[in-house]
């Protein structure tokens, strides 16, 4: 069973919960209490008065990898396991979405209630916010207990807490009753009594105004542990036996007029006086029923960023590393709830990566131009009143548009008012109808932009894979391709044509310009490719290898002979198909030395320095070795990549990894090169060399790096110092570009 | 269902940042995710540089991400929940150090809704430089709407001084860096005044300055460009500070007859001869005849050749008059992306009248021999068979470098269209 319990602030629900827990614990249930309220003091009864630190507090000072469930959960009075999800200072920041948070956390970490006989979830005053009414969604609380007095404004918070209730049934209604906690001795109990048959809510217990709670809060204990044999104590053990009477008929809550006249008995209700009162409601013995969350549904494991494990600033967000591999499924249509600005700015990123692919390669990208995306367009009103309106509208629209899959993804705003975009997609689900599938982005509250390419790789594209279809013998799959690199199809051509010499065809690229069929048969192929060794290229791997078995070859995509050779010949031994690569290895090779010969003459002996970005910079190293090139420096910049510089040519080069670009003038005084390479051209550097630029993103196949080597032939006939660069001197000096003035 | 462009629009948010990017001494704080950030950096730093470098090495202080403009507080799940205090308390004096005369904090969508009292650290920081705090520019607005309520924000802030109304200045209204050859535009216009001796105070706002706001009511007018990003503001520059509008004409002046109206509209309201101004359009009229007649003899055209036309309506519906007026062009398809403006009627009977009432908010472009659209529209085009050239007259670009600043208004910005036509049309 699945308990929250909700009240005004002060009205003394943690007394109550935590003493109802400690009554489920005598009775040897396994009961776990999860405080929901910021100021995190729910279960210092159950744990001798100590406060504990907060899942909240817990998740922003630990480093992701290093998060365990037991560094969250305590153990208190009976066994009975506390956890206080914490939140922000009074007046800051948003308590709502961090219940969402840490709720997401325990999930994360693998604690499901099902594993207990009972979860009492402790909130937090009215149902202000999405974010509290999260223990009120299908699959959280399964009861709801509100908790009250005699005052006025603890009816009027009563009252509103059960509109949220009403406003987050879904189907059945479920069981609710009112605890009444008297705050005075004489007290108008009348009044609750009318208020509680006018909501058609009973009053499932009476916990009187007693010396013996103040002494036992003192001392950090329940009444049950204090004072067991107390009549406090035993009102809890009716509780914990009782609560089958809660009431499953709708509740009823009241306009605010009609509520304040109930309370100062401006309109009597002549009914409500018979109600019974609590010492007449009946015991039970067991738990309600309850259509709980399946374990199963929540995931044990999550597939995390550099940036999230790393802890650096977020580079973009999940959104738009969604929506931008989503949209790469050519039949599908993606769902972005949230004002109109995130999808705007979701699909730009898409269009420049289209218009660029066009400008530099002439390829028209209509899954980036014209990208199947569609937007909840929430509006103000939507933010504040909860958007799952606008939602469900945006799902009918995108629905009706009779896509083969339908992906749903959310945004910062979303996140933090806390739709519940589960259900609604659940209500909307019918049968013929496309698959809908939500992954979760929640803007950046879920990660950075690569998080989101994640997420969207394994909550939406995987979900297609269908686990029934049998492997073929003659083709692959290309994994964790890059949607935003200008080049990709253009090295996807040359990988093509590569695997086209060993008689291979391409399955599915997972994801980039594909479709629904090709990704239910993602399993035809026997043997996956990985674009990219990276981050997101390992974590892909990890995760198809652990939920279907694939296969993957060890190398990713080749750049320089080298590496192409290697690849080749890798797949081939696959396939066993050896001889083939053989025969292409021999046409390819003669065309890359034929291009070394040329270029010998023109580079050799020339000193080359190199300041990067890129981890991987063997392709550049290797062509630079065979043009007969010295390799002066190398110096590996830290900025938000791979993290794992690798190279067969330690012992040839001088690297330094974590490199200070601030040292490059310097090291150039010093080191004297003919050619100094980086990812960007940087002003203010020594005249005294040439400079180019290398991509983050290299050209793939045996002549990937020669195409380099061909400018810095061209490069090195020409002036060292070019006469624009005279003018920036004589007639910008430091001032930039600034023009104008107005 | 294609992409629709009407429901991707920028909104209030990228409205509001143009706004105040558009001011060359002003800066945009983003209290925001990075994501909501480098779309907006980058495309501030493409209209209007600041900086000749791309390499990010140079932007590598906190809170800039490798990019010159628009500083964000990179807010992550955690500041969601515990708010931003101490990153907001941080970002401020650094970017106050970087000699803005205005900086405007701004809240992203989602950091509206986490309540950050943004008055409280603007006023706590004690800056030097005037700022403005915008709590939140609005869910799903219209880019208009923000663009607009930033600059109203901003003169509130920058409180212009009642001065001495020099009669022959006026205000330009509704022009915004996100406008495709905002900078030719201004200065054509700039240039087609100052031949009859009124000069241009301030621009609201590309390209505009500090100094220029604070100087905004020693203008005699305000004067209406684009009245989807002026109405509002000058309405409300008319109600605080007694400043009037003037409307010259429907629409921007585009083509030479609607570029006429505006200039004798202008020169008219403040009493000057707009001769000068009328005998440089006639002799931009004079080029651009010698250049169509040429086309003319040899290919007919450009008289009867079809067109659709994608933009603001208050370039769409001058567009479409001179297009079929001036030069005996069809329209197939006329799809403003506000169809929503007080033009849009006006435009609406104008192609009744024209016999072309199935062109009006089609999108159905495959048909016109010329296409006047922004980038993305003309790139999908090119996988249609026999594609229509295309003229880009709106953001996003397809990505052509102008070095040479070029117009769209005026009689420069007509004799471009027309060079541009001749050579769209003489290649099909």
């Amino acid at each position: 069973m699945r308990i929250a319990v909700y009240g005004k602030g002060g009205i003394g629900k943690s007394t109550i919960s935590a003493n109802l827990s400690a009554a489920f614990a005598e009775r040897g249930k396994e009961v776990l209490q999860v405080g929901c309220d910021p100021k995190h003091d729910s279960t210092r009864l159950l744990l001798g008065g100590r406060s504990v630190e907060t899942v909240l507090d817990y998740l922003r000072d630990t480093p992701p990898q290093k998060q365990r469930l037991r560094d969250v959960i305590h153990s208190g009075y009976r066994s009975v396991t506390c956890v206080e999800a914490g939140g922000p200072e009074p007046g800051v920041g948003c308590a709502g979405r961090g219940i969402l948070s840490a709720f997401s956390l325990l999930d994360r970490l693998g604690c499901s209630w099902q594993d207990y006989d009972v979860t009492l979830f402790d909130v937090l005053g009215d149902v202000v916010c999405g974010g509290f009414a999260v223990p009120l969604r299908k699959g959280f609380a399964e009861v709801v207990l509100v908790v009250t007095s005699e005052e006025f404004m603890s009816i009027y918070a009563a009252n509103n807490i059960l509109r949220g209730v009403r406003n987050m049934e879904q189907g059945e209604p479920r069981p609710v009753g009112l605890v009444l906690n008297r705050r005075e001795r004489d007290g108008n109990v009348d009044v609750v009594r009318r208020f509680a048959e006018a909501v058609n809510v009973p009053i499932v217990t009476v916990v009187p105004r007693s010396d013996l709670f103040r002494e036992a809060e003192a001392e950090g204990q329940t009444v049950l542990e204090r004072f067991p044999e107390s009549g406090e104590a035993n009102i809890f053990r009716r509780l914990s036996q009782s609560l089958t009477s809660c009431t499953e008929g709708p509740v009823i809550p009241l306009d605010d007029r009609d509520l304040e006249d109930l309370v100062l008995d401006r309109k009597r209700r002549v009914s409500s006086i018979a109600k019974p009162g609590p010492e007449e409601v009946p015991c039970a013995d067991e738990a309600l029923p309850g259509e709980g969350r399946p374990s199963g549904d929540l995931k044990s494991r999550r597939f995390l960023s550099k940036s999230l494990l790393s802890r650096e600033p977020l580079h973009g967000c999940a959104f738009t590393g969604s929506v931008n591999t989503l949209t790469q499924i050519g039949d599908a249509l993606t769902l972005a709830h949230g004002p109109r600005s995130c999808a705007h700015l979701a699909s730009s990123t898409m269009l420049s990566s289209g218009l660029g692919t066009r400008r530099r390669y002439g390829t028209v990208i209509p899954e980036q131009l014209s990208p199947g995306l569609v937007s909840s367009e929430m509006t103000d009103e939507a933010l504040i009143h909860g958007g799952i309106h606008a939602f469900r509208e945006g799902l009918d629209r995108a629905v009706r548009e009779n896509r083969k899959a339908v992906f749903v993804v959310t945004t910062c705003p979303a996140g933090v008012i806390g739709d519940d975009v589960d259900q609604a997609i659940r209500e909307r689900i019918s049968p013929g109808g496309p698959v809908v599938t939500r992954v979760e982005t929640d803007g950046n509250i879920q990660g950075d932009y690569l998080q989101g390419v994640i997420n969207a790789c394994i909550e939406g594209a995987a979900c297609l894979i269908d686990r029934r279809v049998e492997p073929g013998d003659d083709c692959v799959n290309i994994v964790a391709e890059k949607n935003i690199a200008l080049n990709a199809d253009r090295n996807f051509a040359e990988i093509e044509g590569l695997l086209k010499g060993l008689g291979l065809g391409v399955n599915c690229r997972f994801v980039r310009r594909t479709n629904v069929r090709e990704l239910e048969r993602f399993l035809r192929a026997p043997l996956n490719l990985l674009a990219y060794k990276d981050h997101l290229g390992r974590v892909l791997q990890d995760f198809l290898v652990g939920n279907f078995g694939c296969a993957f070859a060890e190398n990713p995509f080749p750049s320089g002979f080298w590496e192409t050779e290697r690849w080749l010949r890798e797949i081939a031994s696959h396939f066993d198909r050896l001889d083939q690569a053989d025969s292409l290895l021999e046409t390819l090779r003669e065309e890359y030395l034929r291009e070394i010969r040329s270029l010998r003459p023109h580079l050799a002996g020339k000193r080359l320095m190199l300041v990067t970005y890129n981890h991987d910079v063997d392709w550049i190293l290797e062509t630079a070795f065979d043009v007969g090139m010295e390799v002066v420096k190398v110096g590996i910049v830290d900025y938000s990549q791979d993290g794992q510089y690798r190279t067969r040519y330690g012992d040839r080069i001088r690297a330094e990894v974590g490199y200070n670009p601030d040292n490059r003038a310097g090291d150039i005084e010093e080191l004297r090169p003919d050619l100094c390479l980086g990812n960007y051209q940087s002003p203010g550097l020594p005249g005294i060399t040439h400079y180019d630029t290398v991509p983050l993103c290299p050209d793939v196949g045996h002549l990937g790096g020669l195409v380099l080597a061909q400018r810095w032939r061209r490069l090195l006939a020409a002036p060292m110092t070019e006469g624009w660069r005279q003018d920036e001197a004589r007639l910008l000096g430091n001032v930039g570009f600034r023009r104008g003035d107005r | 269902m294609n992409f629709d462009y009407r429901t991707h629009k920028p909104d209030s948010l990228t409205g509001a940042i143009l706004a105040i990017e558009g001011i060359r001494d002003a800066a945009v704080l983003l209290n925001g995710p990075t994501g909501c950030k480098f779309y907006h950096g980058a495309i501030v730093e493409g209209q209007l540089p600041r900086e000749s470098s791309y390499d990010p090495l140079r932007f590598r202080d906190e809170f800039y991400f490798g990019q010159p403009r628009v500083p964000a507080t990179y807010l992550d799940g955690q500041d969601y929940v515990f708010g931003a205090s101490e990153k907001l308390e941080r970002i401020l004096p650094v970017v106050a150090s970087r000699g803005h005369s205005l900086i405007a904090v701004i809240n992203s969508p989602g950091a509206a809704l986490i309540g950050d009292d943004l008055d409280r650290f603007v006023s706590s920081a004690k800056l030097d430089v005037p700022c403005v705090s915008l709590e939140s520019t609005g869910y799903s607005g219209t880019l208009e709407e923000g663009f607009q309520e930033a600059l109203i924000a901003t003169l509130r802030t920058l409180e212009p001084p009642c001065r001495q109304e020099s009669p022959r200045v006026v205000n330009l209204v509704g022009l915004s860096i996100g406008q495709k050859h905002w900078e030719g535009n201004c200065l054509e216009l700039e240039r087609l005044l100052s031949l009859c001796g009124v000069s241009v105070g301030t621009v609201l706002s590309a390209g505009a300055t500090v100094k220029s706001l604070r100087d905004l009511r020693s203008a005699s007018l305000n004067v209406m460009v684009h009245e989807e990003l002026g109405d509002r503001l000058a309405s409300w520059c008319q109600g605080q500070y007694g400043l009037k509008t003037l409307r010259p004409c429907a629409g921007a002046p585009i083509g030479f007859d609607q570029t006429e109206a505006w200039v004798r509209g202008v020169c008219e309201a403040l009493g000057v001869s707009p001769e000068p101004a009328i005998e440089e359009i006639n002799r931009a009229r004079a080029r651009a005849v010698m250049f169509i007649k040429r086309l003319n003899s040899l290919t007919g055209l450009p008289k009867g050749a079809t067109f659709a036309v994608r933009g603001p309506l208050s370039m769409v519906l001058p567009l479409t008059r001179w297009l079929h007026g001036y030069l005996g062009m069809v329209p197939v398809a006329v799809d403003p992306d506000d169809p929503g403006s007080p033009l849009a009627e006006e435009l609406r009977v104008t192609l009744e009248d024209m016999g072309c009432g199935r062109a009006w908010r089609s999108d159905s472009f495959c048909g016109a021999d010329c296409v006047l659209a922004d980038g993305a529209t003309l790139a999908l085009l090119e996988a249609v068979p026999g594609k229509p050239e295309g003229i880009e007259i709106a953001l996003p670009s397809l990505g052509y470098v102008d070095v040479v600043e070029k117009c769209l208004l005026g009689a420069r910005g007509t004799l471009h269209l027309v060079e541009w036509l001749c050579n769209a049309l003489i290649s099909r």
